[in-house]
This record gives C-alpha cells, sequence and structure tokens, in this order.
C-alpha cells in the first residue's frame, strides 16, 4: 500500500490544559473518503484544524506527504466562520481559493480567473457568479465554499459540517462533486449527519476524545445514522 | 459666489479644506477595514491609551506626539500579536486600557513643573486650526497608509473576510492583522492632532457604514466610502461657513444624514426585491 498523504502518530491535543484528543493514531490514504462522526465537543473539528496545521500537537506528531505549495490543502469551513454581509461577490470569493498559488503579493493573472471559473462551473454556480454573496442560500454558500477549496488545486480536501443547512438539491450536487473529486484525492469530512454522504463515504472514524475506527460504514450509516447528535456525552467543553 | 471666493481667499478655511479631503480619503479607505473587522472600538482604545505616552513626553521635555505614536503603536503590536479574536473576547479589557492610558497621561502631565498648556490642544486638534505643517503630515501620512494598503490588498481582504481561510493559504495572518491596527492607530493618532478626535472616529465609521449599506463589492465600496467622506467634510464645512456653525459637529451631522438616507434607500430595495422575489422563484 503506498503510503499515507496525512498521518497522525499518536497525537494528543487541547486547548488551555484539558486534552480533547488523545493519542489518536490515523492514516489518510490517496483514495479514502473518511467520515469524521461523533458527539459536539468529541474533538472531530479539532483533528481537522491539526490537519491544517492551526497549532502543533501537544505530543505526537502529524505527518503530511504533501506538496509544499501554498493551498495544496484545500479547507471548506464551517458555515458560520465568517460574516455572510461581507461585501464580496461570488467570483472574487471563488477566486480567493488562488491566493496562495497565485503569489500573496501579486495580482491575480488570467489562469487564476479560468481556474476559478471551472471550479464554479463544477459546482454548477456559473448563474450566480455575480451575486453579493449576502444574496445566497445556504445550499449556494457551501457550495461556493467548496469551489473555493478546488480553485487550488487541492491535493486533499477537508470540509467542516458540509452538509448542514444544506438544501436536498444543493445535498446531490455535493455528494456527486465528491464523489467525483475523491476519484483524484482523499476526502476528510466532519459531520453530524452521515446519511447524506452514505454512498460516498469509504471509511467511518468515531471521535469522542480518542478515535476508533469502524469497518463497515453500511452497517454503521443505517443504524447509527443520527449517532453524533445527542445519545452520546460530550467530552470536552464545546465544539471549537 | 462672492461670499464663497472671499472664503476659499482665506488661508485657514483653504487649509481646513485640503486636511478635511485628505483625512476623507485616508479614513474612507482604512475605515472599511476597520467598520467591516469590527476594530471601532480597538482603534478607539488605542488612540486614547497612547494618552499615557503623550504625557511621559511631556515630563521627560520630549515631542509628546512622538510618545503618543510611539505608544498608540506599541499597544497596536500588542494587540495584533494578542489576535483579533482574543482581543475582541477581552472587550473589557480595553475600555480599561482606555481609562488607565488617559489617567496616566493626565498624572504625568501634573507632574511636570512649570507651565502647563492646555492639553487639549495636543490630543484634540481642530479643523478650522490646521497648518501648512499639519498639512504635510497628514500628505505623507495619506500616502504611507494608502501605499501599504496597495500592496497588502490581496492577503488584507483574505485576512479581513475569513482568517482560517487565508492561515490555509499560507497568510501570515497574525502579522497582517497587527500591519492593519498599526496603520489604523498611526491614522487615528496623528489626525486627531489635526480634525480632533470626534471627527476622526466619524471619518473611519460614517462613510464606510454608509457604503457597506449601498454596495455589495469592496471596490464600489471603497470609492462609496471616500466619496461620502469628501461630501461631507466640504458639505459640512460649507454649511459651517455659510450658518456659522462649528465645523466638526457640521460634517459629522451631515455625514449621519446621508447614513441615514442609505438606510431608506436599502429599505426601498428591500421591499421592491421581495415584490419580484414573490412573483418569480429563483431554483
Amino acid at each position: 500500500m503506498a503510503e499515507p498523504l496525512v498521518e497522525f502518530r499518536d497525537v494528543t491535543f487541547g486547548y488551555r490544559r484539558e486534552a480533547v484528543v488523545e493519542h489518536v493514531d490515523l492514516a489518510i490514504g490517496r483514495r479514502d473518503f473518511l467520515a469524521l462522526v461523533g458527539p459536539n465537543g468529541g474533538g472531530k473539528t479539532t483533528l481537522l484544524r491539526l490537519m491544517l496545521g492551526f497549532f502543533p500537537p501537544w505530543r505526537g506528531e502529524v505527518v503530511r506527504r504533501l506538496s509544499r505549495r501554498r493551498g495544496a490543502m484545500g479547507y471548506v469551513p464551517q458555515f458560520s466562520s465568517f460574516d455572510r454581509d461581507f461585501p464580496m461577490r461570488v467570483e472574487s470569493l471563488v477566486l480567493m481559493g488562488r491566493l496562495g498559488a497565485s503569489g500573496l503579493f501579486r495580482p491575480y493573472r488570467r489562469d487564476d480567473r479560468l481556474r476559478a471559473a471551472q471550479a464554479l462551473a463544477k459546482l454548477h454556480l456559473t448563474e450566480l457568479a455575480r451575486l453579493p454573496i449576502g444574496e445566497l442560500s445556504g445550499g449556494e454558500v457551501q457550495r461556493v465554499l467548496i469551489a473555493r477549496a478546488l480553485a487550488g488545486d487541492p491535493e486533499i480536501l477537508l470540509l467542516d459540517e458540509p452538509t448542514s443547512s444544506v438544501d436536498p438539491g444543493s445535498r446531490e450536487v455535493l455528494a456527486a462533486v465528491l464523489s467525483e473529486l475523491n476519484a483524484r484525492i482523499p476526502v476528510v469530512v466532519v459531520t453530524h449527519d452521515i446519511s447524506s454522504l452514505a454512498r460516498q463515504v469509504t471509511r467511518v472514524a468515531f471521535v469522542n476524545r480518542t478515535l476508533t475506527e469502524e469497518e463497515a460504514p453500511e452497517r454503521w450509516t443505517s443504524s447509527h445514522r443520527h449517532l453524533g447528535e445527542a445519545s452520546l456525552p460530550a467530552a470536552g467543553e464545546g465544539e471549537r | 459666489m462672492t461670499a464663497w471666493h472671499t472664503a476659499l481667499g482665506l488661508e485657514f478655511v483653504r487649509n481646513a479644506l485640503v486636511a478635511g479631503l485628505l483625512s476623507s480619503l485616508l479614513c474612507g479607505v482604512i475605515g472599511v477595514f476597520v467598520v467591516a473587522k469590527r476594530l471601532t472600538f480597538i482603534s478607539d482604545g488605542i488612540s486614547h491609551a497612547a494618552f499615557a505616552g503623550l504625557g511621559l513626553c511631556f515630563l521627560l521635555g520630549a515631542d509628546p506626539r512622538l510618545g503618543a505614536l510611539v505608544t498608540a503603536v506599541l499597544f497596536a503590536v500588542a494587540l495584533g500579536t494578542l489576535g483579533t479574536t482574543a482581543t475582541r473576547q477581552h472587550d473589557a479589557l480595553i475600555g480599561v486600557l482606555y481609562a488607565v492610558g488617559m489617567a496616566l497621561g493626565i498624572v504625568f502631565v501634573h507632574q511636570a513643573p512649570g507651565y502647563v498648556p492646555n492639553l487639549m490642544t495636543y490630543l484634540f486638534g481642530n479643523l478650522l486650526l490646521a497648518t501648512g505643517a499639519d498639512l504635510r503630515l497628514t500628505c505623507w501620512l495619506t500616502a504611507l497608509v494608502l501605499g501599504t494598503l496597495l500592496v497588502l490588498r490581496k492577503p488584507l481582504v483574505a485576512v479581513a473576510f475569513d482568517e482560517e481561510f487565508a492561515f490555509v493559504q499560507g497568510v501570515p495572518v497574525r502579522a497582517v492583522v497587527t500591519t492593519l491596527l498599526v496603520l489604523v492607530s498611526l491614522t487615528v493618532v496623528l489626525l486627531i492632532q489635526v480634525v480632533g478626535v470626534i471627527l476622526v472616529l466619524a471619518l473611519l465609521t460614517i462613510p464606510p457604514l454608509t457604503a457597506l449599506v449601498l454596495a455589495r463589492d469592496l471596490g464600489p465600496v471603497i470609492a462609496i466610502s471616500v466619496g461620502v467622506g469628501l461630501a461631507g467634510t466640504t458639505g459640512g464645512l460649507a454649511l459651517s461657513y455659510r450658518w456659522d456653525l462649528p465645523s466638526g459637529p457640521a460634517i459629522i451631522l451631515l455625514g449621519a444624514a446621508l447614513l441615514a438616507a442609505a438606510y431608506l434607500v436599502q429599505a426601498l430595495r428591500r421591499g421592491a426585491r421581495r415584490r419580484t422575489l414573490l412573483r418569480s422563484h429563483r431554483r
């Protein structure tokens, strides 16, 4: 088997003094579609942020075998991570996915605009390109965020709750695009509701301070589909 | 007409006009980032904390302006390093900083031997008293701040919009935020001495807010913000001359009227949009 693209080796990390995740071992291969599930405060988002390198782990290490270029990690943040009243059009937001690739101080080039336009087309957003982001529906915003991540031509895609506040129509587009992407790159999804991506997901990891891998996603999704939402006690203190 | 010609013949009127125009340009641009990134209170806190440095330099016999500038920049760097999220969470601490800075400044000045000039002249300028030296200073400041913003525009917009994504794209987020705070505090501290504290805060907030109500893209927002600032200052000065009103308040009240008009336009537009939406459903 080829070397995993991202690897956690006995990783422990927390905020302030309390560990949020402990002794996590995880290897993400090139064709994986990994769902991280678990209760609020269990550490799903924290794992995603460790992958992105927002902070170094307390103990253990996170190994990334990606090229060092900017934008190699595609990131789709949670819906609430930005201000929807910010004055920006859809096309400018997606172009921001080319920020690292085009250089922080140089103007965007034609190639950058082309790639942004392709990403928009892939998510069926071309018609909305000129709209201010404040006028989009929840599902449309989610697609715009994915388009932004794709514009950077990522080698792995990390998504934080991509299916919350999304209408069924957008959910289908989303599942189709992610599945197509997964033919080339690994996809990691933090989610409460695994049912909407049940057919795409190849691995499920249950995160509640420690990480437990579940072997058969089919069984998992049919019988425990809302496990993450309420039935388990939270380990940490609120989602980070 | 002749009355206006006479007015423009007066040096202090010309200086006031130029100082007002430069300040509107400067505040109109940087204010958009201050408002969009919710840094108003932080900027206000830094500018008042600067009073401590002003007082200390006064006591030591150095240039009080320099003291104010150095202190403001130090606080900007400290808060920037802390990060804006953490800083906004420490809202009350900024209030403390504000008060302690002012108090220290007053104590320092009080300890200074001999004649104590009216501190207010150091801290609070007046547009109508702007001198040639003030104008040169404002010119340099405007060039410095706008030049830096131009160079940093891509990372700055990214950080203003979404810090996490900016980080993933390789933007040094803390450094960009710190630079923005330093530019804002330079602007506030230097302009306070030219146009006065209340007018600086008004120019930093009213025009950008008006623009954010009216436009939905960053380019137009900045353009409208500068435009509203220019209209407010020239119009306010004209009102002040015509009806013998104090110039600062005239400018601020005219700006507030423009902001109110913008809200009205927004409300009318929303009504119209709702009617069209009811007629045709977007998919």
